[in-house]
């Protein structure tokens, strides 16, 4: 398949985020004039209050309520990242774009309404520091924390619907303040060559779409209805991808994820050495029943054919319901005699004795893990906490406590960006 | 300087062999037999406190006794460390070994270890509770097993957690646990792939499961009429306000309601709990997930004999294996002493 996107993804490395006067890149530093972007988020009158706070690695800071983090980015020259919800409806994932490397906007609220089942956003936690601060790709990031206060008349989805938008604004916005900045350097994603002595490896990405809270956007649209696609990994790095899941904390794919995907990065990396990166096939996770999950995946398998794979990467987001569907898949692939290897969370019980997969197929014979949804870590008492005073539960956020995985940011995601192994002790 | 309890057979404390088999428990002062090999392999920082010594037939003829009596020697010395054996090969002796090492880490909270060959009997009672090295199968290997003793032996005494067994040396105990790794999840799983298409060997990071037991569906039911059925669901519908604490995910708790309740659906009202799908048009219409109405039906028609006066609920998302075989266990065990025939199992 031709696939000729080119992109050059231009990073401002940034070491530190402070308040300033104005906001702009100045020397290394992001600096942010809080009022000012204050003003802007407050443009949306579904949001009444923001409270724009920094969180670095080493900070003595939890940050509770975790909802979604955005990575700085904008499209140098025309154009606008984040297809459906900024600017126009436009393919994304060719020309230039420019990321300010090392920063996250992260979005922190409880939302205007009482929830019920599973259409709720769940607890989630960073930690800046000490032990607890490596469960979350974001205790690693300079954080520029977003802790909304909502609109107490408008309802949940709405109000869902205005903190995507404002996060993905001010990402967008910082992004395009550093435009003149100083590049530290420029990353080439480019596979329309294909060198055809080397296997073609495809990036089998799945996405939850499960109903409100539990949601991922491909276009600004959910994926309810989605028939697997093909995409092109270029098109992921520019926002085509937007996470909308905050029912599991430890398993979303946070947009700064899709954004930075360490799976496209890799596979990318590699093209023209060892491999072809032959392409990138998005497949709902979480569909209701089994026949919508053998369809499903069926269709997947059998685009990951035609674009002539000889070998698959496969990612999912989620726990048991979503290992249903990747597995399917994996299992059709190999009895079409495509090769797999597949990222999954465990989940091994507390002591770590149970059987740590939800579902397998015999044909999943590689799988690398990202540690159990189940451990539990001693958080330990923090100083200074973002994002209100007390768990969803009830406890005092700053500790100390017990914690499971389950309930840390983004601490079992699935496409990489971890970096906690489970281990036979 | 660590001090060690040491505990050995009366052949390793140079008492006799097979018939010496019933010497009975003592308490020797400093290291015996083995146990200089350990103050040896610990070069002058290992100092054993005291050896106790039991004949391989005295201990099991009397276990619960012979056990007492070690956990008052070990409560009196307060060793840093207890070490037993190397066991080897050995049954009776190696099962000594591992049974000594419980009671001193789960009585007294004494870090301890045995080693053992891998496939002697103690590691396959032992082996998730029992710091396990791994030795030859006889006491030719007695000094390599005493240095791979002692490197974890002393790593435990310090108060180090465990490490992954393969890296520390040990014979697995089984749990799994997160620790933290230098190269990339992309890397490792590009690698795992390429190794795959290249043919190479590779190293799955979670080992496939045995199947899963096979469950053999249960018989049709002969006679409906005369059938007494009960409706069990994992769908997490339970009076609103969830007065016994269901978990919403990974649960661990089920609970039974009435069927009565449920009918009003007034005081108190029912909605699901469940983590993992979209309840709102259970909780719209609780018969949708338990569908008591046609079950109520089914009595005036005379199709069944009698609905069962409960339902039974847990919540089935992220549950561990070893919570849903007990709960499933707890509830059959609760439908059959209530003379349930039949059970209709709704899932979401």
């Amino acid at each position: 398949m031709r696939q000729p996107l080119r992109l050059d993804v231009h990073t401002v490395e940034i070491d530190q985020i402070r308040f300033g006067d104005h906001t702009g890149v100045d020397d290394g530093a992001l600096v942010v004039d809080r009022d000012a972007l204050a003003a802007l988020i407050l443009e949306d009158p579904r949001i009444a209050g923001v409270d724009v706070r920094i969180a670095q690695p080493g900070d003595d800071i939890r940050i509770i309520g975790c909802l979604d983090a955005v990575e700085p980015r904008c499209k140098v020259g025309d154009g606008s990242v984040f297809p459906g919800f900024l600017g126009g409806m436009e393919t994304v994932g060719e020309g230039e774009t420019l990321r300010l490397g090392g920063v996250a906007v992260l979005a922190s609220s409880r939302y205007p309404q009482p929830f019920s089942g599973l259409l709720q956003a769940r607890e989630a936690v960073v930690d800046m520091r000490g032990p607890t601060a490596n469960l979350s790709p974001f205790g690693r990031t300079l954080n520029l924390v977003l802790a909304y206060t909502p609109n107490p008349d408008i309802d949940n989805e709405d109000y869902d619907d205005a903190i995507r938008r404002s996060n993905l604004r001010v990402a967008e916005h910082l992004a395009t303040q550093a435009l003149d900045a100083p590049r530290a350097s420029t990353t080439t994603f480019d596979i329309s060559e294909q060198d055809p002595d080397l296997p073609n490896v495809v990036y089998f990405y799945q996405l939850q779409g499960q109903g409100p809270m539990a949601d991922t956007y491909l276009y600004g649209r959910v994926i309810h209805n989605l028939v697997p696609t093909v995409m092109h990994p270029n098109e992921a790095l520019d926002g085509a991808i937007v996470c909308g899941v905050y029912v599991y904390g430890c398993y979303k794919n946070v947009t700064y994820l899709h954004q930075n995907n360490p799976i496209i990065w890799e596979l990318q990396r590699r093209h023209g050495k060892e491999l072809n990166f032959a392409g990138v096939v998005i497949n709902r996770g979480h569909n209701y029943t089994q026949e919508d999950k053998e369809r499903s995946s069926r269709w997947a398998a059998k685009l990951i054919e035609f674009l002539e794979a000889d070998g698959a990467v496969f990612t999912a987001e989620g726990g048991g319901n979503s290992a249903i569907d990747m597995m399917l898949a994996v299992q059709y692939l190999e009895q079409a005699g495509v090769e797999t290897a597949v990222v999954s969370s465990e989940a091994a019980g507390e002591d770590g004795y149970d059987f740590p997969l939800f579902y397998t197929v015999p044909e999943a014979d590689a799988i690398v893990s990202v540690g159990s949804e189940d451990e539990v870590f001693d958080m330990p008492e923090v100083a200074e906490v973002i994002g209100g005073d007390t768990l969803l539960d009830g406890q005092p956020a700053a500790g100390p406590y017990r914690l499971k995985m389950y309930f840390q940011f983004c601490g079992t995601q699935q496409v990489g960006g971890n970096v906690l192994v489970g281990r036979v002790h | 300087m660590v001090r060690v309890a040491h505990y050995i057979n009366q052949f390793f404390a140079g008492i006799g062999g097979e018939d010496k088999a019933d010497h009975p428990f003592e308490v020797r002062e400093g290291a015996v037999g083995p146990g200089r090999a350990v103050e040896m392999a610990g070069g002058g920082d290992v100092e054993i406190v005291q050896t106790l010594v039991c004949g391989d037939n005295a201990f099991h003829a009397d276990t619960e006794g012979t056990l007492a009596a070690i956990e008052a020697a070990l409560a009196e010395s307060k060793p840093d460390l207890l070490i037993a054996g190397p066991g080897f090969n050995a049954g009776r002796y190696g099962l000594a070994c591992a049974a000594v090492c419980a009671v001193a880490t789960e009585k007294l909270g004494i870090p301890a270890l045995t080693g053992v060959y891998v496939d002697a009997p103690a590691v396959d009672v032992y082996r998730s509770r029992v710091v396990m090295v791994p030795t030859g199968d006889s006491a030719a290997g007695m000094k390599d097993a005493v240095e791979g003793m002692l490197r974890v032996g002393l790593r435990l005494a310090a108060g180090e957690p465990l490490g992954p067994a393969e890296e520390d040396g040990r014979i697995p105990m089984g749990f799994r646990k997160a620790v933290v790794t230098e190269t990339p999840v992309a890397a490792r799983v590009v690698d795992m792939l390429m190794a795959k298409l290249r043919g190479e060997p590779f190293t799955s990071e979670v080992a496939l499961p045995e199947p899963a037991e096979a469950v053999p569906p249960a018989p049709p039911v002969a006679d409906l009429s005369g059938a007494v059925v009960a409706v069990v669901t994992d769908g997490g519908l339970v009076p609103v306000g969830n007065p016994d604490g269901i978990e919403s995910s990974s649960a661990t708790k089920w609970a039974r309601y009435p069927i009565d309740d449920l009918v009003r659906n007034d005081d108190p009202s029912f909605m699901s709990i469940h983590a993992g799908y979209d309840s709102q048009w259970v909780d719209a219409d609780p018969d949708r997930l338990v569908p008591i109405d046609a079950l109520l039906d089914l009595e005036a028609e005379g199709v069944i004999k009698e609905a069962h006066p409960y339902y039974y609920v847990t919540t089935g998302t992220g549950t561990t294996v070893t919570h849903a075989e007990r709960m499933g266990e707890e509830i059959a065990k609760q439908l059959i002493s209530d003379g349930v025939h039949a059970v209709l199992v709704t899932s979401t």
